[in-house]
């Protein structure tokens, strides 16, 4: 009878080791187990793309994978790309483009974003938008959030991306308040 | 029960009444196909199958589903294959949706497939969900496989037979696999190369489509058509996918003319059944199939869509 597992997973890149019944997801583990809360519990159905993490580098919607599978392997959350001090190019992009309101969608829209520039670099928009297809955001109408990974891919100033939607006043938007 | 429970239970999908975290089950996770089957055969009904995992731990919280013995299949290296020899196109069951969109082979000799894996939820599901478990649901990979007129191999520890998808489905929420058995491989016979698929959806992503065409063709230079097979599903409804032997019959052997195609596309929405839910309505389904069965077709043809 295999009802309760001890596993060891890598989470950013640190080894945990958790006890977890069967069906807890590796989102619960995560969030309750971890208090790692970058990813959002959102649906818990797979639809809104808000629990997205990279798992052994896929893109995964952590809410539907099984925690006991996750046994050996390896967790990125935005808790793993930078920090407030030092933030990954995205997040700086996301924050530059002002590509957050509520932030809720954030985390997911920013590891699925990771997901696709890990693999194709140099996106085009149309591959920007099919890449975030899975993610809901309720609150920006998802241009500048199209615009900041194009920014973080190509950097501002490039043809690709929309200078108009680059905050006037970025450094005013300090990142630690 | 509460009036309001019954006005909800009219207008959209029928669920359980409760929704919440996952009864635990017992997780085993066989190494070698022959001993995951030997787990199937021990534990018979109380055993539930899980490859990705994105089906069966939604019917799971909303109890539709209650195994006491959950058996991951994930491991099973064997059951992760594209492959091709003289039959035609071999996919494991294990190959998850991106795999499938992004395989060389499958573009090549089942372009429809690929699209339809490309079309399924969003990126992340994408890379959890299998062939084998949208096959076995008789979810959105179902009818350009029916078109593709494919064969699933189901293996048991009784045996292995082999049997065509037509066949698979027998009813809502109900296929041919028995307790024991296992999908092992998916045949995609090498087949006509005029191919065409509509869908359509309330959204472009993360959504069951409301109505699937699927149109595999066999036509001369004169657009007489010699051999056709069309693949019609509902996506997630309490409905299963299937083949319109009667729209093929109107095609086969006359040449594919407007009026001809229009109706087919008459005969395919009247022999359809489509599912009335909170998703569409069985009225509207009934209109749009016809539609996505002209466009299809159309696109098999390589004429223009409207």
């Amino acid at each position: 009878v295999a009802l309760i597992h001890n596993i060891r997973l890598t989470v950013n890149g640190r080894p945990y080791d958790v006890t977890v019944r069967s069906t807890d997801s590796l989102l619960d583990v995560l969030r309750m187990q971890l208090n790692i809360t970058g990813p959002k519990r959102g649906c818990d159905e797979g639809e809104c793309g808000c629990c997205t993490v990279l798992l052994d580098g896929r893109a995964v919607v952590a809410c539907l994978v099984w925690a006991p599978l996750c046994d050996g392997k390896e967790v990125l959350t935005v808790e793993g790309l930078g920090s407030p001090e030092n933030p990954h190019p995205l997040q700086r992009a996301f924050h530059e483009h002002l590509g957050t309101q509520c932030g809720f969608c954030t985390p997911g829209m920013v590891m699925a974003a990771k997901a696709l520039l890990d693999q194709n670099p140099t996106p085009t928009r149309e591959e920007v938008v099919e890449a975030l297809a899975g993610n809901l955001c309720r609150c920006t109408g998802y241009y500048k959030i199209i615009e900041a990974v194009l920014a973080a891919a190509y950097g501002d100033g490039d043809p690709r991306v929309d200078s108009g939607s680059r905050s006037v006043f970025p450094g005013l938007n300090r990142y630690q308040w | 029960m509460a009036a309001h429970a019954a006005d909800l239970q009219a207008s959209g999908p029928v669920y359980p009444p409760f929704f919440g975290p996952a009864p635990n089950a017992d997780l085993l996770r066989p190494a070698t196909l022959d001993e995951a089957l030997g787990l199937l055969a021990a534990h018979g009904d109380r055993a539930a199958v899980m490859a990705g995992g994105t089906s069966l731990t939604l019917a799971m919280r909303r109890r539709i589903e209650a195994p006491e013995v959950v058996v991951y299949i994930g491991d099973l290296a064997e059951l992760r294959f594209i492959r091709t020899d003289s039959d035609g196109l071999h996919i494991g069951p294990l190959v998850t949706h991106n795999q499938l969109a992004a395989s060389p082979h499958v573009r090549e000799r089942a372009p429809i497939l690929a699209r339809a894996a490309a079309q399924i939820a969003g990126p992340a599901v994408r890379n959890l969900a299998t062939v084998g478990g949208n096959v076995a649901r008789g979810y959105d990979l179902a009818p350009p496989l029916l078109a593709l007129d494919a064969r699933l191999t189901l293996r048991s520890p009784r045996g292995q037979r082999t049997l065509p998808l037509a066949e698979f489905y027998l009813g809502p929420a109900w296929n041919a696999l028995q307790p024991d058995e296992l999908i092992t491989d998916i045949l995609v016979p090498t087949l006509f190369p005029a191919q065409g698929l509509n869908v359509v959806r309330r959204r472009k992503a993360n959504d069951f489509a409301i109505a699937q065409v699927a149109v595999v063709l066999d036509v001369d230079g004169d657009g007489l058509c010699r051999d056709v097979r069309v693949g019609i599903g509902f996506g997630f409804g309490v409905t299963f996918p299937v083949r319109a032997t009667r729209a093929e019959a109107e095609l086969r052997g006359r040449r594919l003319e407007q009026p001809l195609i229009e109706r087919a596309a008459a005969v395919l929405a009247e022999e359809s059944n489509p599912p009335d839910d909170g998703h569409a309505s069985a009225w509207y389904r009934r209109k749009v199939i016809g539609v996505c069965f002209e466009r299809a077709l159309n696109q098999a043809l390589g004429r223009p869509i409207i």
